[in-house]
């Protein structure tokens, strides 16, 4: 039964991953493999046996460095992030629902083991470096810090094996019972919160992206054109370099808005008080651009910048309203996004918080009009 | 009474309804026409959920568009299949539901153990059923200071016992609140609430009358 059930898992998830996650794969492990076993020591002037011993010391001497080790782990994490995602979609299909009335009839400790073989075969690559490492870790030196490279796989992959056991056995619609949920389940969230804290429940990751990428660019920013330091007009292209990353996230606020929280069109709310939501949402998810402008321009920007990034924000929501459809968002937004750039390098950027109070007249105007997104 | 002047409703240039002048005086009413005729997209068009063309009016002088406050305030909706954030608890939704209709919390308790709630209110949405997601839903509905309560497609995934309390409780809160009801299906409504009924129809895009 369990070798049976094992080779169906492995076939229907171990090799579905590899298959839909090359892309993936290749950029973790392709760079490593690429650096440790493909490059030519010496320009490549040493012979076949010179060749293995000197990548085998080399992956040796990258192995026993606790740094490395560190980013080992990290790589590791979002590796297993990647996997638990991949699985949390694939329990959802459908054709899957018979994972839920099958495996897990068997005792949770034989679940476990099964799975555990599943995501063995998952971190194949990274359990074939870890061999790659004890093997020259015998061979040139010892293995004190080595020891922990199996240890950390192994718990990655109990870990996930139990996470998976466990949504097993609770129920296909059951939402997972983390600790971030655990922390925020006695927190009050008012109506204006709720698309905010779907991030933080549901898509962690790609608003951590989102939020990276855009603190990276302002940074990033900040030393291209560190020549042109005190040009207010570089001020003004970065932050609204920042709102237009922002626009995928104001986009899937919207459409969760649209999709769970339809009902709230039907509440007795004046302009001001849905205003009020539109605005708290957005200061709130604009935060972190909010510290980098505070932080890394001059303080006496900070007001007519935050009112820019909040102004473009406003007319996104607006935009929103109207479009129906994520192209014509994008199409609209890029033809904005230019205009905008072209009125900054003219050095007519301040027109651009207009943006905000423009949008609040839209917005009185679009609220009830609204078309929702597809 | 809410009366329809010149109302049109349409989707990508497609008419789906058209309502010259329609009148609905106090009562309950059900709403009755096959799948995809257009009983859902009348009842949010009339709950404000939907953009529409012409006029929406509730006694006499609370435009739907002109007034939306005021009309919201006294037009309660509860959705036929209902789609709520799954991290929330039902006891969080009755808080959002009580703070945006300007509810109080005195018929609330009730309302939880008459739904057959009160061992589910503060579980996650996302772990519970379809039937006591429907159960929260119509909870909901009834929450505020409302005139109006529009039901679409309340019997669906609800058990035979919990029919019953609902047709009761709708039954109980007119007589008791003289709250007014449109209660839409595509199927018959169950017996205990058709001598009570008016019955009105989505027939070639329009709403008719009829007999009972």
């Amino acid at each position: 039964m369990k070798a049976g059930t094992l080779r169906v898992l492995i076939r229907l998830i171990s090799f579905r991953f590899y298959k839909e996650q090359m892309g993936f794969l290749l950029m973790v492990f392709g760079v490593i493999f690429s650096h440790i076993f493909w490059i030519k020591p010496l320009g490549g002037h040493l012979n076949h046996e010179d060749s293995v011993k000197f990548h085998l010391i080399l992956l040796y001497s990258f192995a026993s460095e606790l740094i490395m080790l560190i980013l080992f782990l990290i790589l590791l994490i979002v590796y297993a992030w990647r996997v638990v995602g991949f699985m949390e979609r694939l329990l959802k299909l459908e054709s899957n629902q018979f994972l839920f009335y099958s495996i897990n009839a068997l005792p949770s400790s034989e679940q476990i083991r099964i799975w555990f073989g599943v995501f063995t075969i998952i971190f194949a690559p990274a359990i074939l470096l870890v061999c790659g490492i004890f093997y020259a870790g015998f061979k040139y030196g010892e293995l004190s810090l080595l020891i922990y490279y199996p240890v950390i796989i192994f718990l990655i992959c109990y870990g996930i094996s139990a996470f998976v056991v466990r949504n097993l056995n609770r129920g296909s619609n059951a939402p997972r019972n983390s600790l971030l949920s655990i922390t925020f389940q006695h927190i009050k969230k008012p109506l204006w919160s709720i698309p905010l804290f779907n991030f933080l429940f549901h898509q962690k990751i790609v608003f951590l992206l989102f939020k990276l990428l855009s603190i990276v660019i302002a940074i990033g920013g900040v030393f291209l054109f560190q020549d042109l330091n005190g040009d207010v007009r570089v001020f003004q292209l970065i932050t609204l370099t920042m709102a237009m990353i922002n626009s995928y996230l104001v986009y899937t606020m919207k459409k969760y808005e649209d999709e769970f929280l339809i009902f709230s069109r039907n509440f007795p709310e004046t302009i001001f008080q849905i205003w009020g939501r539109v605005g708290a949402k957005l200061v709130v998810l604009f935060l972190p651009e909010l510290f980098v402008i505070l932080v890394i321009f001059p303080i006496t920007d900070f007001i007519p910048l935050s009112a820019f990034l909040l102004g473009i924000g406003g007319l996104f929501e607006v935009l929103l309203l109207r479009m129906g459809e994520i192209q014509k968002f994008y199409q609209v937004i890029f033809g904005m996004f230019f205009g905008a750039i072209l009125l900054i390098l003219g050095g007519y950027g301040w027109y651009l918080i207009l943006a905000l109070p423009i949008s609040i007249i839209l917005f009185r105007r679009f609220y009830y009009k609204n078309i929702p997104l597809e | 009474m809410i009366e329809f002047l010149s109302f049109q409703k349409s989707y990508h240039s497609n008419l789906i309804l058209s309502i010259p002048q329609f009148n609905l005086d106090s009562g309950i009413y059900f709403l009755k026409g096959p799948n995809g005729v257009g009983k859902t997209t009348l009842l949010q068009s009339i709950a404000g959920l939907i953009d529409f063309e012409g006029k929406i009016v509730l006694n006499k002088n609370i435009d739907l568009k002109s007034n939306p406050v005021a009309f919201r305030s006294l037009v309660n909706y509860g959705v036929a299949e209902p789609k709520f954030p799954d991290f929330l608890t039902g006891e969080d939704m009755i808080e959002i539901f009580l703070t945006g209709k300007r509810g109080k919390r005195e018929h609330v308790e009730y309302l939880i153990s008459f739904m057959g709630l009160k061992s589910f209110i503060n579980q996650k949405i996302g772990e519970y059923s379809s039937g006591m997601l429907k159960k929260l839903s119509l909870l909901c509905a009834f929450l505020g200071e409302s005139q109006w309560i529009l039901l679409d497609e309340p019997f669906t995934t609800l058990d035979n016992k919990s029919v019953e309390d609902l047709i009761q409780w709708v039954l109980h809160y007119q007589e008791k609140f003289g709250s007014n009801f449109i209660i839409s299906s595509h199927q018959l409504l169950p017996i205990e609430i058709q001598s009570s009924c008016k019955v009105i129809a989505i027939e070639d895009k329009t709403l008719n009358w009829v007999e009972a």
